[in-house]
């Protein structure tokens, strides 16, 4: 991927809306293009919380794990989307396990590059954590919509059997 | 939007009109769409979004949208998911019984609003029944609109209605996204919730009308999704259901803040409705 390709990669994503150029150069400095198989771990849960990631192409699950239950697929994460907030919110630790679904290129950023950057350019730091409270504000929501359990129980409705 | 009851005329509103179970489709646990035909005469025209009560004697009846193709009026089809007394007493008949049928009753989607514009329909579970018809009528007459997109949202990849006619709904033209709650292990498909799917928002937002079937509490977070990426709220029709007895307006049983949802609806466009939707029970 060239350097170019890289940038408007970069710009597509909704946390990087309305950067400046100078900074766009800088991110894509530091970041590195990695490719994924289907169903390959980016991270697991509990993981030390080292990059964040852009995703430039396919689509990753965020799942979680527990004993007793196993893992559970709780959203998908598609290209041009943030993935990993938690490095960049000093979390010391990933809180979901991301696996690709297909093959995928994604732009790891190392959090202390992107944190250091936050603190040279006060404008970048304020558009890109917004955006990142915009992206967690949205996954809530959908979480809390989940959790409304919207369609019932569907296996449970079998009045048929009367 | 029509408000007339087409089947009407020259027939007894109050009535059912016998009709025999000519095939019964079993879609998913505790879902049947019934194949009917009418024992006299011919089965009534009738517009997208529109339900009939359905007749079960011993039982009582139930408001099931037609979820047929208006271009295949002979082929009269409901599907219905068994919760409670008519709908469970339905599931226990077989092909050759009968059933009472009146309607058509209540109002259509929008049909003449959609022409030119992109049209996105958003359905949740069952929901994507009473859509059916207006995505058949839209694809028989592709040529006449811009993007048409399917928005769909499930509980799981198992109960996904009607998946049998996706193919053919993609080749006809229309753009299909799905989503589960859950996935299974061998899901290659979205998870998460329909707005989630909304975004980026195909099309300009002013050039698009939404139509929205599901859940209730599904439909206010998909309306409020749409107007926040810009989309006019007169420009999100979403399809309401209530008890109902007469059908007609005149017992009040539908009735949902000045509208009666038999009379005025089913389908309403979400400014007119957006007030009374904030109210936890009315
Ligand atoms: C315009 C319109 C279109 C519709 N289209 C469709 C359609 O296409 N397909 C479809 O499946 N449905 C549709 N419905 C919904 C359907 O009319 C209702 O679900 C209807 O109530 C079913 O009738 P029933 O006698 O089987 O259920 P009811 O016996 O009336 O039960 C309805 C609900 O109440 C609950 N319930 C029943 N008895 C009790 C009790 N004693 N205590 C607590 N809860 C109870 C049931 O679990 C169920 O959730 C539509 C409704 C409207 C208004
Ligand atoms: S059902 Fe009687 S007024 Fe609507």
């Amino acid at each position: 991927m060239s350097n170019d390709d890289l940038v408007e990669a970069i710009r597509e994503v909704d946390c990087f809306q309305g950067i400046h150029e100078e900074d766009l150069g800088q991110i894509a400095k530091m970041g590195r293009v990695i490719e994924f198989a289907a169903n390959e771990i980016v991270f697991r849960e509990g993981d030390t919380a080292l990059s964040s990631y852009v995703v430039v192409s396919g689509t990753l699950s965020l799942e979680v794990c527990a004993p007793g239950i196993g893992c559970r697929r709780l959203s998908t994460i598609r290209d041009g989307e943030f993935l990993g907030w938690s490095p960049v919110l000093d979390n010391f630790h990933m809180t979901v396990t991301a696996r690709t679904v297909t093959i995928c290129h994604l732009i790891e950023l190392p959090k202390d590059q992107l944190l250091a950057l936050c603190e040279r350019s006060p404008h970048f730091g304020y558009v890109f954590m917004r955006g990142v409270a915009q992206t967690l504000a949205r996954r809530l929501s959908a979480a809390r919509m989940q959790l409304l359990n919207l369609f019932g129980d569907e296996a449970e409705t079998n009045a048929a059997d009367g | 939007m029509s408000a007339t009851p087409q089947s009407m005329r020259g027939t007894n509103p109050w009535t059912p009109r016998p009709f025999r179970i000519e095939g019964i489709i079993a879609e998913l646990t505790s879902v049947w769409t019934f194949c009917l035909s009418p024992e006299e005469g011919d089965s009534p025209s009738f517009q997208p979004g529109q339900f009939n009560m359905l007749y079960v004697p011993g039982f009582g009846e139930a408001a099931i949208s037609i979820s047929s193709s208006t271009y295949d009026i002979p082929q009269l089809q409901h599907t219905f998911r068994a919760v409670g007394n008519v709908t469970g007493a339905l599931s226990r008949l077989r092909e050759g019984d009968q059933i009472g049928v009146r309607g058509p009753f209540g109002n259509s989607w929008p049909v003449m609003q959609l022409p030119g514009k992109n049209v996105i329909f958003v359905a949740g579970g069952i929901g994507l029944a009473p859509l059916r018809p207006v995505i058949e009528y839209t694809l028989q007459n592709r040529t006449e609109y811009e993007k048409l997109k399917l928005i769909y949202g499930a509980k799981s990849p198992d109960v996904l209605l009607y998946r049998r006619e996706f193919s053919r709904w993609t080749d006809a033209g229309l753009e299909i996204e799905v989503t589960v709650d859950r996935g299974t292990p061998h899901w290659q498909g979205h998870i998460g919730v329909v707005t989630e799917i909304m975004r980026p928002f195909p099309g300009d937002p002013e050039q698009t009308q939404v139509l929205v079937c599901g859940p209730e509490v599904m439909m206010r977070f998909v309306a409020r999704e749409a107007i926040s990426l810009g989309v006019p709220p007169a420009q999100v029709f979403l399809s309401l259901e209530r008890n109902m007895k007469c059908a007609m307006g005149m017992c009040g049983v539908c009735q949902f803040g000045p509208e009666f949802i038999c009379k005025d609806g089913p389908v309403f466009p979400f400014n007119r409705i957006q007030q009374y939707l904030r109210l936890e029970d009315l």
